[in-house]
């Protein structure tokens, strides 16, 4: 994968997780508190690993909690900048992150060739909606096994050791090209000096502030 | 930049740039990069639905196109008349320019808005 299909991916990884934890949601507003978002993720990807599925392409460490993610980190960052999640008590859905999720979900995850995807969602939407209990995910994510450590469960696994990487050939299962649309999308969505700026000139025109040439 | 700075037009595609994008292109960030910016508009005025993987976005900024500066910086722009083609003209609308559109004179319009940068808020990578 070479640079700009990284950042690329990033922006995909971004809204798809922010569709999981919409999907998996406490209830119409809150998604939960770090840890909850943070294993939600683990269980997603590996879950699509153990199908050979690479959707998302971030990586995950054996820390002191349990499973941890930079990426996923970034991805808080990122959904926070853009006004798409907030962090009060706990992480909550802003309306725009709600249309973002509920859009990508319809748009992209339901599409044929996803199937894969949409079935490990749809599964620990099942499995997580409503349920706002961290012990409870802990548990279940402690007992994961890990096929990188001899089959051996995360629990087993010490600290700082890698669990889950995403291969540096393989490419996202969601087709950046096939999705050029929604990646551009995502990165005007993602921006909001940009969202800011096309605004202004949408404005500019409106008000006939503008240059022919 | 001097204002009376020549940006590219075409005898098919007349063109508009709004006061944001020409400030922009005052700035020191792209004061230097102007000639290049007029190529790349050049390319993209030849076939604004094409060029420069010239690209539809979807959502709340459908009837927006981008086309790509470099791999890290967009030209969004917006083709006259496409927004009625795909039903846009109530949410999206510019003062529009199908008004200039006639058998004798088949002049378009495309309203250039902004130079944005695909990557720009991208955060930092953290560490554990």
């Amino acid at each position: 994968m070479d640079r700009y299909q990284r950042h690329d991916a990033d922006l995909v990884d971004s809204a798809l997780l922010l569709t999981l934890w919409a999907r998996c949601a406490v209830d119409e507003v809150t998604l939960g508190s770090r840890v909850r978002l943070m294993k939600l993720a683990f269980l997603a990807a590996t879950r699509l690993a153990a199908l050979d599925v690479f959707a998302l392409s971030i990586e995950f460490h054996q820390w002191k909690h349990g499973p941890s993610s930079p990426g996923v980190l970034q991805v808080w960052r990122r959904l926070e900048q853009s006004g798409h999640l907030m962090e009060e008590e706990s992480w909550e859905l802003t309306e725009r992150g709600k249309r973002l999720a509920a859009d990508f979900y319809t748009d992209v995850v339901c599409k044929e060739d996803y199937g894969a995807i949409r079935t490990v969602l749809d599964e620990l939407a099942d499995a997580w909606v409503s349920v706002d209990d961290d012990r409870l995910l802990r548990e279940q994510v402690g007992g994961t096994t890990v096929a990188s450590h001899g089959g051996g469960t995360i629990a087993d696994v010490t600290e700082l050791s890698s669990l889950l990487v995403a291969p540096d050939s393989g490419l996202p299962l969601i087709n950046l090209d096939s999705e050029s649309a929604w990646v551009e999308t995502l990165a005007l969505e993602f921006s909001p000096s940009d969202r800011a700026g096309v605004q202004r000139a949408v404005e500019d025109f409106r008000a006939g502030r503008f240059r022919v040439a | 930049m001097p204002d009376d700075f020549e940006w590219p037009s075409t005898a098919q595609w007349q063109t508009r740039y709004s006061l944001g994008f020409l400030q922009q292109m005052r700035s020191e960030r792209w004061r230097t990069q102007r000639s290049q910016v007029v190529s790349h508009l050049e390319e993209l005025l030849i076939d604004p639905l094409n060029a420069l993987h010239s690209e539809r976005l979807l959502r709340e900024h459908r009837g927006i196109r981008s086309a790509r500066y470099g791999w890290r910086y967009r030209i969004l722009f917006e083709l006259c008349g496409e927004c009625r083609l795909y039903g846009d003209a109530a949410r999206f609308t510019l003062s529009c320019c199908l008004d200039t559109v006639s058998a004798a004179t088949p002049v378009q319009t495309i309203n250039v808005l902004y130079m944005s940068d695909h990557y720009g808020d991208t955060p930092d990578t953290f560490q554990l």
